[in-house]
């Protein structure tokens, strides 16, 4: 176990095995390295995508985390939300690339404190 | 037995209903509805319907109680507002790329020959090169070419991207070059051309293209050059990340739009003022023709069709010949606009020079018996058409409690600012004067580059506040407002306005210190300018220090900084000025309306 103050201030990203290094992470990790935030990725499973993303987002010390789920299915969450208000949220299958770099844009965006792209 | 006192006004009919009991008016109740059809129009008579049910339900009594109607014989006054640009910026070639992009990559300046991507790993080693990166090639890609040429000795000085992917391709460069990404319109980019480019360190701004001789000795210019060159280091000023393109012809141009000259023909003589001279200069002329009997623009030119579409629309509205409107009265702003840039690359914007202007006609007399007829015969109530509308206002207005005669009425509406004043023998004069909400509305629209209408209105009415997380928001004054449920993500980190407890998010790019400053400054601009000339204009004299009471009345008197933004004004002069209390409840509304139950009553007037 880590000091508190030893972990990195970085947005946590929760990615089943599947997904690990596929396009869909490397464009959430595009947003993120474009607005110049830190991030780090976990390679995690589970049940339900709300309590995934509210899990990584609590796990970061600036309180942001994604969840990035197999099917494509991908959340935003701030640790301060409730687990069923997601940032933002992608459907997997019936989105495009772009969104997902949008996510991670925007998830760099809410740790600056800067407007959301929506 | 029931009376109504009705009220049409340029944007709200208000009616006041009181009961007679014992030869005296008991008021009972007041409504309002949005006056249909444009005022003194046969159309208003649904709006006086809509507005009598208004009341008519608050009171609980029937409309058929209603026994009299006293109808204003509203005052023929009609304004309206145009705005035109004085100058403009013209980019002929491309040769510029001056926005902001969030976040540019690298830092520093380069100098080189802006290249295609692909073609820069066939340069000679030595050649200075600026890749121009279109959107289809991949980030990564991009890297590697310019990285494989960096290695090969080409000098790599920076690069120009379409896409916002300037921070991603610096963290995969061997060299750090500045580059300026974002460019929307990238095809555009002049190709083979000596080019500059610049990125600050965050939270500075860029220095060598701003400066006109930081220019010339990027590009060797000579001294006419030089001179040519300096709208370009002008319009990069406060930039964070610049290029700058030589092109044989290329040129960056400040226009000035022949504005045109402004005629004023007074009963003290005739002035005629360049509207280049700013919006002080023709307030000052018409400061010395007072009182104006019209005025005219030179023809073919900006004013000249502002003013004639100000005298069409009016002649439309009031049936007449357009060459027989005259203007009674002008007010014209200095404001500065954001206009695209013609000729820009990535969606430049440049702030112009441009005055609004709001002009007010009197037209003949408005067909009130018409309209009088038309009510008798719909609702079947008995109408008369009594009264001067600013005789009807102060008597309205004097019952706010702690007022007294003499006294003066300003009545802030959306159309114009009226004001009249009662001396102590109850003799009133009565003034018009254009500019009003409406020309807020359009100051605000056009400097913030609004296009809708609704939200200037709502900018205009409600305050601003910055949401700084999520749960919290920041108001104008600083102080901080915590939620206790999280607020939409659509909302954060943006500037919203407090509207009727919601937060309405304001375009991205607005700032909240200069949303602030743009309303207060239209507000101070149209109505405390306003407040003063009209007051001056019915005082005793000619001097505001003979004036002890001012009352404000009006649909603008409600705002939540206008009043005290003119009482502070007025307070100069000695004035107690303060937003009216009609009848103890009613605020600053009403005033006509009650005025006219009491004239029918008192025999005041």
């Amino acid at each position: 176990m880590k000091v508190y103050e030893e972990i990195k201030p970085a947005v946590i990203i929760y990615c089943e095995e599947e997904n690990a290094g596929n396009a869909y992470l490397n464009r959430i990790c595009e947003g993120l390295e474009e607005e110049g935030v830190p991030f780090e990725i976990v390679i995690k499973s589970g049940d339900e995508p709300e309590f995934m993303a509210q899990n990584a987002s609590r796990e970061s010390r600036i309180g942001i985390g994604i969840y990035l789920a197999k099917d494509g299915t991908c959340l935003l969450q701030h640790a301060k939300m409730p687990y069923n208000m997601p940032i933002m949220k992608i459907y997997g299958r019936l989105a495009t690339a772009d969104e997902y770099r949008r996510l991670g844009t925007n998830a760099a965006r809410l740790a600056k404190n800067m407007p959301l792209i929506l | 037995m029931i009376i109504a006192g009705v009220d049409i006004g340029n944007s709200t009919t208000e009616v006041a209903l009181a009961r007679i009991v014992n030869n005296r008016p008991v008021f009972i109740a007041s409504g309002m509805a949005k006056t249909t059809g444009i005022k003194g129009t046969v159309d208003n008579v649904l709006g006086i319907r809509l507005a009598l049910e208004n009341a008519a339900k608050k009171a609980k009594i029937d409309m058929k109680e209603i026994k009299l109607l006293r109808l204003n014989e509203a005052t023929p006054v009609i304004s309206d507002v145009a705005m035109e640009a004085i100058t403009e910026t013209v980019i002929t070639e491309s040769t510029m790329i001056g926005h902001n992009p969030s976040t540019p990559g690298g830092v520093g300046l380069g100098v080189g020959i802006t290249t295609p991507i692909f073609d820069i790993s066939s340069k000679k080693p030595g050649e200075k090169v600026i890749p121009v990166i279109p959107k289809n090639v991949d980030f990564e890609d991009a890297a590697r070419i310019i990285n494989d040429a960096i290695s090969k000795g080409v000098d790599v000085q920076g690069a120009i991207v379409q896409k916002d992917d300037g921070v991603l391709i610096s963290n995969r460069l061997i060299k750090k070059i500045p580059i300026v990404d974002e460019v929307s319109l990238i095809e555009k980019v002049p190709l083979n051309m000596p080019a500059c480019i610049e990125v600050a360190e965050p939270g500075f701004t860029i220095k060598t293209l701003s400066n006109p001789y930081g220019i010339a000795s990027v590009f060797n210019l000579t001294p006419e050059e030089t001179k040519n060159i300096v709208p370009v280091a002008r319009a990069l000023i406060g930039n964070r990340s610049a290029v700058v393109i030589k092109t044989p012809q290329g040129d960056v141009k400040e226009r000035k739009i022949p504005a045109g000259k402004i005629k004023l023909k007074g009963k003290n003589g005739t002035l005629v003022v360049d509207l280049e001279e700013g919006a002080d200069k023709v307030m000052q002329a018409l400061e010395q023709v007072w009182p104006l009997i019209d005025v005219e623009g030179t023809p073919s030119t900006n004013v000249g069709g502002l003013i004639a579409r100000v005298k069409e629309v009016m002649g439309q509205v009031t049936y007449q010949d357009m060459r027989e409107i005259k203007i009674q009265d002008i007010l014209a702003v200095d404001i500065l606009v954001p206009q695209k840039v013609m000729g820009g690359i990535a969606n430049e914007f440049f702030t112009e020079d441009a005055v609004a202007v709001a002009a007010m006609v009197r037209s003949s007399k408005l067909p009130m018996e018409k309209i009088a007829e038309k009510v008798e015969k719909e609702l079947n109530i008995p109408v008369e058409v009594t009264g001067i509308e600013a005789n009807m206002a102060i008597l309205g207005a004097l019952t706010t409690p702690g007022s007294d005669v003499p006294v003066a009425v300003l009545d802030l509406g959306g159309g114009s600012t009226d004001a009249a004043f009662m001396n102590r023998k109850r003799e009133v004069v009565s003034i018009h004067m254009a500019g009003a909400g409406e020309m807020v509305n359009m100051i605000i629209a056009a400097e913030l580059g609004l296009s809708d209408r609704q939200l200037a209105e709502d900018i205009k009415r409600y305050p601003a506040a910055k949401v700084e997380s999520l749960f919290s928001i920041r108001m104008e004054d600083g102080t901080v407002r915590f939620f206790e449920k999280p607020l939409e993500p659509e909302t954060f980190a943006r500037v919203c306005l407090l509207k009727e407890g919601n937060l309405v998010p304001l375009p991205p790019d607005l700032q909240l210190e200069k949303v602030r400053e743009v309303r207060r400054k239209a507000k101070q601009k149209v109505f405390v300018s306003n407040a003063v000339r009209a007051l001056s204009k019915v005082a005793p004299s000619g001097n505001l220090r003979l004036i002890d009471f001012v009352i404000m009345v009006g649909g603008s008197a409600l705002d939540f900084e206008i009043p005290e933004m003119i009482s502070e004004a007025l307070a100069g002069y000695g004035i107690v000025a303060g937003r009216g209390e009609i009848r103890g409840c009613e605020g600053p509304r009403n005033a006509v309306a009650t005025g006219l139950v009491l004239s029918g009553w008192e025999g005041a007037i």
